[in-house]
This record gives C-alpha cells, structure tokens and sequence, in this order.
C-alpha cells in the first residue's frame, strides 16, 4: 500500500472532521424525522456520507492489510468494496439532490 | 515444522490467555469500524429506497418493527463507542495516556459514555 503518511493522517482528519456533523445531525434530527429534513439540512448530509464513507474505505484498506495474505484476493477485495462505496455514494447523492429539487 | 501430535496454542494465545480490558475493547472498536460500515451502506439504500418509493414507509416504520429496532440499536450503540475509543485513539496520537490509570479511566468512560449517549439519542430521536 503506498503513501501510508497519507492515509494516516486522512484517517485522522476525517474522523475529526465526522464528530462535529454527527452530532450535529443528531441534534437537529428531533423526533419528528422525515424526508423534509433532508431536504433543509442536504449539505450537512452530504458531507457526512462523503466524510464518512471515506474514512470507512481507510479503515477497510487497513483490515484487508491485517487478515488477507493473498495479494491478488487483497487487490479483488478491496476493489469490489470501494466500488460498492461508489455505487452507495453516488445513490446517496442523488437521493439527497433529488429531495432538494 | 508441524507435527500431528502439535497441539500448543499459537500467538497471540487467546485459549490460556485473560486480555485485559483494553485489549478486549481494541478489538471492538475493529469489529464496530466494520459493523458501522456495512450498517451505513445498508442506511443509505433503505433510505434512498425511501425517497423513490415513499409508499413502502421504510423510515417511518423503523423504529417500530422490532428487527429494526435492534438493527438502529446495534447502530446507535457501535457508532457511540466507535467514536469514543476514536477520541481515545487520537489522544493516544497526541502522546497523552499512556499510563494504566488513565488507560482504566478512559475504559470507564468509555463504556458508561456509550450506553449513556446511546439514551440520549434514543431520547431525543424517539421520546421527546
């Protein structure tokens, strides 16, 4: 895995950045949560899933690391996670964006 | 060289070995880290899924169908402890406590913190 300073300090900051936004949405969520909220609040969701699924890949590359020795199954692995990631960002997005229009 | 016979336990020795506390939550933090990342995944699609189809009143239902409703706890409960340690972890990067007691305090806290602020979400979220 290459540039391990990178991915350990964008471990880091994405998990800082991920407290203020999750508590944040907890907040403002209330007990009367509907779609509307989405709507009101579509930046702060946004990136929170980004933020979020971003730090989640860092995670997942450093367990793959840990417990897959094979390292074509690594490669293959990793790839079909980040690109389920993909595909969920990419439907969370349009969700959001298409709550907003 | 294995043997047939060779039945002594191999490193890191969980059969004879008693982890402290803290290893046993080192681990947890691992096992929430890839709870919370399928969990999220399956969030987002159930609630995008609401957002196409508002008919099957997906997000609405879910703090009532009792499947889902431990599925949000587990949520709730792997998201606070997760974060947690993470705050722990990244003291332990700023070099503060390192020391046993410390270490045992933060355990405390930790856990209290965890089911104290799984509460208060549930609180906020569904009681008030």
């Amino acid at each position: 895995m290459k540039n391990n300073v990178l991915h350990w300090w964008l471990q880091r900051i994405t998990a800082v950045s991920i407290i203020p936004l999750f508590f944040f949405i907890i907040l403002t969520l209330g007990s009367d949560f509907d779609l509307g909220y989405i709507k009101s609040h579509y930046i702060i969701i946004l990136l929170f899933l980004a933020i979020t699924l971003y730090h989640s890949i860092l995670g997942v590359q450093v367990i793959c690391d840990d417990y897959i020795h094979n390292k074509k199954l690594k490669k293959i692995t990793l790839l079909i996670v980040k690109i389920t990631y993909i595909v969920t960002l990419i439907i969370g997005f349009i969700s959001v964006i298409y709550l907003y229009v | 060289m294995k043997l047939i016979n060779d039945t002594r336990p191999l490193s890191p020795h969980l059969q004879i070995y008693k982890l402290p506390l803290v290893a046993i939550l080192s681990i947890t933090h691992r096992v929430t880290g890839v709870f919370l990342s399928v969990a999220i995944c399956m969030l987002i699609w159930v609630i995008s899924l609401n957002v196409f189809m508002p008919k099957l009143m997906l997000v609405e239902g879910m703090f009532y169908h009792i499947l889902l409703a431990c599925f949000l706890l587990l949520f709730f409960l792997s998201m606070y402890y997760h974060l947690l340690n993470g705050i722990r972890h990244l003291l332990w990067d700023l070099g503060y406590g390192f020391s046993l007691l410390v270490v045992q305090i933060g355990n405390i806290l930790i856990l209290s913190g965890t089911v104290l602020l799984t509460f208060l979400t549930y609180y906020l979220l569904v009681l008030v």
